[in-house]
């Protein structure tokens, strides 16, 4: 690619996707979460998984859009993949760009830190221990970038390490690749 | 060279969708730019498609063993950036007769987009690349009005009016 990615992100946000009001987004993901929370009478483990499970369904579908629109074509290593993670698809969704960090040395593993979470921003956690301790907020990012990695044909374990929201230091996602499903990989691909 | 026919197939060679639009009219005597609405192609059976789709799909993936190293294509998007670079080195991509052409795209998630179209005297490598700028139109219109409906069930026959409308707009014009 002869731009940078940072620039075709950039490119793509101001030119190709559609904006909603932030506020809009952010109460509406709120109103979801709280909702669970009271549909699964404070059971935050549930919480998590239905979170998880929205996501992968958003994710699935989504990544049509990413592909169609950004002209991006299959990533050749894991660094890639997390490179463009980063720099296009959270920038072009959600006009953020996470840092890549902590990569593993074989290079399977690697953390997103999300310096600014649009999720999350009028958001404090009920004043008890157990959701400080068990709610991840945002986790329907997790089941949206497992939905989306898995339509490319990648295996990828996905979950927050992190939330500043709990008091830690950052919010960090941390995804682990499991195996390339070579047997999904289309026809005519190699 | 005119799109007479689109053809969406699913990654397991199912048939999600097929039309036929009309040939445009180059009468030089109507100013207005109406187009006849009658199809340009005989309409086959449901089952037809369906047969047709999966043969295609079958063949692709035969193809896609035969080709030659030598021949294939490399990694290398062409320098013209409009163009949504094809990643299938090998397989399937275009079909050239005296009656149409056939051309396919495959997405990366393993769905393919195929048109037939009118003859074209262009050159093939223009015409290949025109027709996958128009299918990778396709594959936008399809990623916002079909993904983002959220009562369609991936996989499963698109019947969207909302699709097909925009469709209409961007192969056949208003």
């Amino acid at each position: 690619m002869s731009k940078s990615l940072k620039t075709t992100g950039e490119d793509l946000w101001k030119n190709k996707a559609d904006k909603v009001n932030s506020e809009l987004f952010t109460l509406t993901y709120g109103s979801i979460v709280a909702q669970l929370v009271r549909d699964y009478k404070q059971d935050y483990t549930q919480v998590n998984l239905q979170l998880e499970k929205m996501g992968y369904d958003i994710g699935i579908r989504i990544i049509e859009e990413f592909l169609a629109k950004s002209q991006v074509g299959r990533c050749q290593s894991f660094k890639e993949t997390s490179e463009i993670l980063s720099k296009i698809a959270f920038k072009y969704f959600l006009n953020i760009t996470p840092r890549v960090e902590n990569f593993s040395t074989d290079g399977k593993q690697f953390s997103l830190i999300l310096d600014e979470n649009p999720l999350a921003e009028f958001v404090e956690l009920p004043d008890d221990e157990k959701a400080n301790k068990q709610l991840w907020y945002s986790n329907v990012l997790v089941g949206v970038l497992r939905g989306a990695l898995e339509m490319v044909q990648l295996d990828v374990e996905v979950a927050f390490v992190g939330d500043v929201l709990r008091g830690d230091d950052a919010t960090e996602i941390r995804l682990k690749l499991i195996k390339i499903l070579k047997d999904e990989i289309p026809a005519g691909e190699d | 060279m005119a799109i007479q026919s689109l053809y969406i197939i699913n990654k397991s060679g199912g048939l999600i969708y097929q039309t036929d639009f009309p040939l445009p009219t180059n009468s030089s005597t109507s100013t207005s730019t109406t187009t006849t609405t009658t199809p340009s192609l005989t309409r086959l059976t449901a089952n037809d498609y369906l047969v047709l789709a999966g043969t295609l799909h079958g063949v692709f993936a035969i193809a896609s063993r035969l080709t030659p190293t030598a021949v294939k294509l490399t990694k290398t998007p062409p320098p013209s950036s409009n163009i949504l670079p094809s990643y299938n080195n090998s397989g399937l991509r275009c079909i050239e007769t005296e009656q149409f052409n056939l051309y396919i795209y495959q997405t990366i998630t393993g769905l393919k987009f195929m048109i037939i179209t009118t003859p074209t005297v262009a050159d093939l490598n223009y015409a290949t690349d025109v027709a996958e700028t128009a299918m990778k139109s396709c594959y936008e219109v399809y990623s916002d009005y079909v993904m983002k409906d959220p009562f369609y069930e991936l996989g499963m026959p698109i019947r969207g009016k909302a699709f097909e409308r925009r469709l209409w707009e961007l192969i056949v014009g208003k």
